[in-house]
């Protein structure tokens, strides 16, 4: 159901407008079309028309000279009421005079959230006008009517297409950007748990330190014969002890000491305390303390470490139970001993576990080799020992290492592999064929490597049943190896064959010479009408497969000469050209550095190198150098 | 707002600092969930974190050096005492401490105290004190927050709050925190008007402490922006929803399977459901079952076309191309049988249970609202041989909520019911009592202004585009009078924020998938540029009907000890 206003312009106060009414009635009338209806667009005989997608009616305002309009109106309009004059198309009032209309537009009209349809209207009753004023002057100007019209007629034509594609107005959503990742809250504790540590590890290592000066002391001095008496003097000289009526009871279990309970004082902090509280420190492991607590001592553990197997030490500590390390340590020599320093507290402390077996080994062994020390002090030692404990890595750590950088070898070789054969599969010249297969077989063999470390790694905690947690954690190195190799493999291509790529090359080169001719089949139209640019020689040889170098034309007339130059020279030469043009000298040396930058991995490199050398092949296709 | 992601970030963070070497994460029974929803194993370990363990279960002191440990539990008293432990004599060369919230000064001054090997680096507050379920659904696995009279209690409050406290800081938004309260007395004095406003005390207190600690706590949130509500509700406001049968995907499966931490059982088989590994499940998340039905045939036929493809490897050139394809297809094969299996297993159910038609009815309670067609339509559901025990359970609870002031048609249903009548009758009325019309809003089956009867009238003119999903949680109320800024009912807790672009809503009593799936199509929405504020959705737990029950029953078995 089409509705048609046609609105007129009848008002003559302003005389522009009736200057504009005269122009129009003299040659044509003026017609505005208003059409509300819902969602339909109109479009009649009209030649030009404009519209407006408004918010909820859709209006279509078309201007046309007379005779078609009338027709339009009357034949699209016939059965509704046909009104006439200044009417808003948005409230169908008559204002009677166009200032008053756009005054009413602006007004009432005003841009809402559909923006600027009524701006749009007004813009356009606008332009209309304008438009006819230009009329007017070419009026006077004595041109024809008919021209008028048809300018002004070509100009709405081209308003009306640059409004079309404006005018599918239904706001089209754009897409949110993906959220930004907020990076969360942290708030770092660290400081003020150092500080604290800080004060607490001191107190300890104070009183430890105490305890190794004390024991230094106490197992280089003293009297050289074994007589107890002597040496207990020389022991309380050192620390004193605490009064025996002063303790009535153990300190460490409450047990009132008496006939059955003996006190007994510990030598190194003079405490008095049950048997059963106390326990025995070997001399020997009290000198390795006190050995190792001293720095050169440390470094020359260091040396005589090193030699030595790695596993060896690990494995002994853990078979060796207390009782059979306890005699066997006793009889080792001291360099022995220095080696198996590790854990040397652990097994005394674990040794005097057994209790009756250490009294009954005490009285075979000298008790000048022991002295008797309170739980206390013996966990500073054996603390201080476990710090001082080398951390020799299993070896399965240094074959995780090894592993782990050939994962990343290879994780940075696939990407640059993956990049070559998309070079040759797109017959690029810049690799050969040569250089993907080196690549393909250094990474299969490194991936080939980390498979079998991986497997030796997995399988090397079979023998330890009981370590259930090292097992797990070598499972799954492996797991994660064989994962991190799926997908490097997944990755890789297939490399192209040598008679692919060639092949490949070749219809790359085909189809740049045809690109080529295109481009010269251009250049020639252009050059008609510049007839010095005309005469390219090798315009024609071109199209043939066989003038592969021929001389693309280039964007610039000036080339043609220096192509000339450089190609009138017979095929039978170019082998002294290319040794000769240091193009070639360049490309080779890009290439060197290539190849070594693909087998070392470096991407950004090899971008950089790769845009080289393409640069360097366009110059050389430009001057026909490649073959 | 992304939960997922930004969570995934703060524990690949955490794994970063601790540098390279081999390492072990040592978790709680709460935060593994949190770790297992961000990460899949495999890609954890591809961060050299090998070893997966809780810190409960310290049965092996079997102490591998060479080895970093990264602890990532919560601040509670237990895991402190264990952390203590665990330094007194540590298993490994290094430890990096991670808390999941704020960790008071004497517990840091414990842990120091009992580090004397000097193995930890860092200690560190990540605030990640929850499971992110989805970008936009956050849940913490909190069930029985409710004593006798339906009062959180005092644990499960705090552990709600530091939740959310976390939830901000995660999103790094200092929001406005409102919580609801309904206008219920009007005393008149004399001359003065006395408006007395009854707010639903859990979420206040809960409410109050969180805008406390934003205040407290104004050096955490430096980096916060303030253009978020926080909307502290109360499942009590909307007890219908929990009820419903489902038919979005991943509601349906929650209510039939039980999904817990994206993990669920089907036919024996555990199945993981991650919408960061599962391309077709993140796309039919809120797909209803009849679309799932397609899209998977449509994913059969391309894993069929491939298939054929198969078929057609003759050469040994061909084969090897096709094995380099291979970690491709398998996952492709893979989704396919999985969603396969369980959409199946969904069928089977609902013809088993007859669930289709009972969800009919449900939904005519909900949304029609005529009283004699419901109870003519369960009487005859209570008759059928196929209807389980719960879903008679739950169409009677409908009901009774429904319409709540009719005692006499609630008895001769009761009355039809047999066995289980007492059982049903306790529940209904626990429920009733948590969830009733004194404790709702009155608006929760469509209010009673002139907007929305014409609304309803419209509704009912155009039809129902389908019968199944024509309830729509309460929730989109509230986000709507959260759009429209009209809060009045929801009274300011803290500083107002500047600008409303974001929306988090906790619902204190868990939330329903139902209602994650409205509010992932609103943010979906948002995505494709329609506008609107972004919405999180977070909850102590995520129910369907079985645990909501679950949670009321269990309350009466503890009113009945006391």
């Amino acid at each position: 159901m089409y509705k048609f206003f046609p609105i007129s312009f009848f008002s003559t106060n302003c005389s522009l407008v009736s200057a504009i009414v005269y122009v129009l009635l003299t040659w044509q009338c003026l017609f505005i079309y208003a059409l509300p209806v819902d969602g339909v667009v109109v479009l009649s005989a009209s030649r030009s028309y404009q519209c407006f997608n408004g918010k909820k009616r859709k209006y279509k305002d078309f201007w046309q000279n007379s005779v078609d309009g009338m027709d339009g109106a009357a034949g699209a309009g016939s059965s509704n009421v046909v009104r006439q004059g200044f009417i808003c198309p948005f409230c169908m009032e008559d204002f009677g005079e166009y200032e008053r209309l756009i005054g009413h537009v602006e007004d009432d009209h005003p841009e809402e959230d559909s923006s600027d349809l009524a701006g749009l209207f007004v813009s356009n009753v606008k332009g209309f006008f304008d438009k006819a004023k230009r009329g007017i002057q070419k009026l006077d100007a004595k041109k024809s009517i008919a021209e008028i019209a048809s300018n002004v007629e070509s100009e709405f034509t081209e308003t009306t297409e640059k409004l079309t594609e404006r005018a599918p107005l239904p706001r089209i959503p754009k897409p949110l950007p993906p959220d930004e990742i907020s990076s969360g809250t942290m708030r770092s504790k660290t400081r003020e748990f150092m500080s604290t540590r800080e004060l607490n590890i001191n107190e300890v290592a104070v009183r430890t330190n105490m305890l190794i000066i004390r024991l230094d002391r106490l197992i280089n001095g003293g009297p050289k014969d074994k007589d107890p008496a002597k040496r207990k003097e020389f022991e309380r000289e050192i620390v004193p002890w605490l009064d025996d009526a002063e303790a009535v009871c153990c300190p460490l279990c409450a047990a009132r000491f008496g006939l059955t309970r003996r006190r007994h004082h510990c030598r190194l902090c003079g405490k008095v305390l049950c048997h059963s509280c106390s326990k025995f420190l070997s001399f020997d492991t009290a000198r390795s303390l006190t050995s190792s607590s001293n720095p050169l001592g440390n470094v020359q553990l260091d040396l005589d470490d090193k030699p030595t197997d790695t596993e060896e030490p690990e494995s002994s500590n853990n078979e060796e139970n207390g009782r059979r390390s306890f005699f066997a340590f006793s009889q080792k020599s001291m360099d022995k001993m220095k080696k198996a320093m590790a854990g040397a507290v652990q097994k005394v402390h674990s040794a005097a576990a057994g209790e009756e077996i250490i009294a009954g080994a005490l009285n075979e062994q000298e008790m000048s080799d022991h002295m008797r020390v309170c739980n206390l002090c013996l966990r500073d030692l054996q603390f201080r020992e476990s710090q001082m404990e080398k951390k020799d890595p299993p070896s399965y750590v240094q074959q995780y290492e090894y592993m782990k950088e050939l994962i990343e070898e290879v994780k940075n070789l696939v990407p640059t592999y993956v990049r070559v054969v998309f070079s040759l599969n797109n017959g690029e010249s810049v690799y050969t064929h040569k250089h993907g297969e080196e690549l393909r077989s250094k990474c299969l063999e490194i991936q080939k490597n980390i498979d079998v470390l991986s497997k030796r790694i997995a399988e090397g905690a079979d023998d330890k049943p009981n370590a259930g947690k090292e097992q797990q954690l070598r499972r799954n190195i492996r797991l994660s190896a064989v994962n991190a190799l799926q997908g490097l493999i997944g990755q890789m291509e297939s490399l192209p064959t040598a008679e692919e790529c060639a092949n490949r090359i070749v219809r790359r080169k085909e189809k740049r010479v045809k690109d080529f001719a295109r481009v010269n089949r251009t250049m020639m139209k252009m050059s008609n009408s510049m007839p010095q640019l005309m005469a390219h020689p090798h315009l024609n040889s071109t199209s043939s497969v066989s003038s592969l170098g021929g001389p693309p034309s280039s964007d610039d007339g000036w080339t043609a000469e220096d192509n000339d130059l450089v190609f009138e020279p017979s095929s039978i030469e170019d082998d002294t050209i290319r040794a000769d043009h240091p193009l070639y000298e360049q490309r080779e040396q890009l290439e060197k550095f290539l190849k070594e930058a693909i087998l070392n991995g470096r991407m950004d490199e090899m971008e950089i190198l790769e845009r080289n050398i393409k640069e360097i092949d366009e110059e050389m296709d430009r001057l026909g150098l490649l073959s | 707002m992304d939960l997922v992601q930004s969570s995934r970030k703060l524990i690949s963070d955490m794994i970063q600092l601790a540098g390279s070497q081999m390492k072990l994460f040592l978790m709680d029974a709460e935060t593994t969930p949190t770790v297992s929803c961000a990460f899949a194993q495999s890609e954890v370990m591809q961060k050299e974190v090998y070893i997966f363990d809780r810190i409960e279960n310290k049965t092996s002191s079997e102490n591998i050096k060479n080895l970093k440990c990264i602890v990532f539990v919560r601040p509670t008293a237990q895991n402190i005492e264990r952390l203590v432990k665990e330094l007194q004599d540590p298993r490994f060369s290094q430890y990096y401490l991670y808390f999941t919230n704020t960790i008071n000064k004497y517990d840091v001054k414990r842990l120091a105290e009992s580090d004397k090997n000097e193995t930890v680096r860092e200690v560190q507050e990540v605030f990640l004190d929850g499971i992110p379920l989805r970008k936009d659904l956050f849940t913490m696995n909190l069930n029985h927050i409710f004593d006798s009279s339906f009062n959180v209690k005092e644990n499960e409050a705090e552990r709600i709050k530091s939740g959310i406290i976390a939830l901000l800081l995660q999103l790094r938004k200092a929001p406005a925190v409102r919580c609801p309260s309904y206008p219920s007395l009007l005393i008149s004095f004399k001359l003065l008007m006395f408006r007395y406003q009854k707010t639903s005390s859990n979420c206040k207190k809960i409410a109050d402490e969180v805008a406390q600690f934003i205040r407290r706590e104004n050096g955490l949130f430096e980096n916060a922006k303030s253009d978020t509500t926080l909307l502290v509700i109360e499942r009590s406001q909307d007890i219908a929803t929990p009820l419903l049968n489902q038919w979005t995907y991943e509601a349906m499966i929650h209510e039939m399977l039980t999904l817990t931490n994206n993990r669920c059982t089907c036919t024996d088989q555990s199945i993981v459901l991650s919408e960061l590994h599962d391309e077709f499940f993140a796309k039919n998340i809120i797909s209803n079952f009849g679309e799932i039905g397609q899209n998977i045939k449509a994913l059969i036929s391309e894993f069929q076309e491939k298939k054929h493809i198969n078929k057609n490897l003759e050469s040994i050139q061909d084969m090897k191309k096709f094995v380099e394809d291979y970690p491709q297809f398998k996952k492709i094969s893979g989704t396919v049988s999985k969603h396969v299996t369980l959409v199946g297993e969904l069928s089977n159910l609902i013809q088993k249970h007859n669930l289709l038609e009972i969800s009919e009815c449900e939904q005519t309670i909900v949304s029609e609202g005529d009283q004699n067609k419901c109870i003519n339509k369960i009487r005859a559901l209570l008759k059928s041989p196929k209807t389980r025990e719960v879903d008679i359970l739950r169409l009677v609870l409908l009901y009774a909520i429904r319409y709540e002031g009719t005692q006499n048609e609630l008895e001769s249903l009761y009355r039809q019911l047999g066995p289980h009548r007492s059982k049903i009758e306790q529940t209904v009325k626990a429920l009733l009592s948590y969830g009733g019309s004194r404790r709702r809003p009155a608006d929760l089956f469509g209010g009673q202004s002139t907007i929305d009867i014409t609304k309803r009238f419209i509704k009912g003119l155009k039809g129902v585009e389908n019968i199944y999903t024509q309830h729509s949680p309460y929730l989109k109320t509230i986000v709507e009078m959260c759009q429209r800024g009209r809060l009045d009912n929801y009274p300011l807790l803290s500083n107002d924020c500047d600008r409303m672009d974001n929306i988090i809503l906790f619902i204190v009593g868990g939330a329903t998938y139902e209602e994650a799936a409205f509010v992932r199509s609103l943010n979906e929405r948002r995505a494709q540029g329609f506008g609107g504020p972004a919405v999180v959705l977070a909850g102590n737990c995520m129910l369907n009907t079985k645990s909501f029950l679950d949670e009321f029953t269990n309350l009466d078995r503890s009113t009945g000890a006391i």
